[in-house]
């Protein structure tokens, strides 16, 4: 703090700083939602028309009524995607059968060059029978990844074909209306994201 | 005098022993699907005598082996080569989901579960010299987790 400067309107100002914040980021802290993960204060609808792994396409409202865990990746991530993908599959185990029916996870591609949909139907068969993948064009999946506020950018390797891609590490939860409810962080426990995805199924 | 010819050799091969002491344990590659060009291999490396450092690995079921790192930064998994690894005289370095991982590029072929895959990781050591380890790593499910904080 400079001198002259009265801790009174340093408050102010931390204050303002963080009404900003919050306003910029749209987003409570943990805990005070009664949700472990971060909620986003305006719950809204993100819809999407896409190709699943078997080339059929997938409407974000046939999936109303069911709470849906969405995480965007690629598959030729050796670290992140399949523990994330693993997390989620132990999430569905912690349901009661009845609970685990109501949820769908949905893997989205960032990498639909490399990402065919045959190579898609193996990948999320390896973790569970009930994943579907989602595989739009670049510019589709460009849009629903801005539409999710997803990063992600491509990292150049040694050769044309080697690249890697920086990406959000979240898994999102949307509600059965279909609303983006949750960000869920790689540190969030599976128990915890159980937790969260019986709170949603019972509203 | 042939007795005390043997006990000098006997030495010499247990301090150059000692001295390239390099463990590497659980070592273990995520498996891969035949369109898949890219994975991972994971292991534990313990340094008895020096200090090492982790600079390359090679295999022959990939075109390209480098040493990556995959950190979390503000919920953004990003993820790239890096020049070394540092093994502390004493201490073991673990590679593993989250952290550093020897990436398998342009791969050959699939890797199946239950099957093994030969690489071999260069070290260098303080004074310099290269040094290479052979390790078996033993081919894990696509959905192979370890445990830890993420748990």
């Amino acid at each position: 703090m400079r001198p002259g400067r009265s801790p009174r309107r340093f408050s102010t100002r931390c204050v303002l700083a963080l009404a900003l914040a919050f306003a910029v980021s749209g987003e409570v802290a943990a805990g005070d939602s009664g949700f472990h993960a971060k909620t986003l204060v305006h719950a809204s609808e993100h819809p999407f028309q896409l190709p699943d792994e078997h080339g059929v396409l997938r409407s974000s409202s046939e999936f109303k009524g069911r709470v849906v865990l969405m995480f965007f990746g690629f598959t030729h991530c050796p670290d992140v995607c399949p523990t994330e993908l693993a997390r989620l599959a132990e999430v569905v185990g912690l349901l009661t059968p009845g609970q685990a029916r109501q949820v769908q996870v949905i893997f989205v591609t960032l990498d639909p060059a490399r990402d065919t949909p045959e190579l898609l139907r193996g990948y999320v068969a390896a973790f569970s029978p009930d994943f579907i993948a989602l595989r739009g064009n670049e510019a589709e999946t460009a849009e629903l990844a801005e539409a999710f506020r997803v990063f992600y950018r491509r990292v150049e390797g040694s050769a044309p074909d080697r690249y890697t891609l920086e990406h959000s590490a979240y898994i999102h939860a949307i509600d059965k209306q279909g609303r983006l409810r949750l960000r869920m962080p790689g540190s969030l426990g599976t128990g915890e994201i159980a937790d969260d995805v019986r709170s949603l199924l019972a509203e | 005098m042939y007795r005390y010819a043997n006990a000098v050799m006997i030495g010499l091969v247990l301090s150059c022993t000692a001295r390239a002491e390099v463990t590497v344990s659980d070592a273990w590659v995520r498996a891969s699907l035949p369109q898949q060009r890219a994975t991972g291999a994971f292991m534990k490396i313990h340094s008895d005598g020096e200090r090492l450092r982790l600079v390359g690995a090679s295999t022959a079921v990939a075109g390209v082996s480098e040493i990556h790192e995959m950190r979390i930064e503000n919920d953004i998994a990003r993820m790239g080569p890096v020049d070394g690894v540092e093994i502390a005289p004493g201490a073991t370095v673990e590679l593993r989901p989250g952290g550093y991982h020897v990436m398998l590029m342009d791969l050959h072929r699939a890797l199946d579960v239950g099957t093994e895959v030969s690489l071999e990781l260069v070290f260098e050591g303080a004074d310099g010299e290269l040094r290479r380890v052979p390790v078996t790593a033993a081919v894990k499910p696509l959905n192979m987790r370890v445990g830890g904080h993420r748990q």
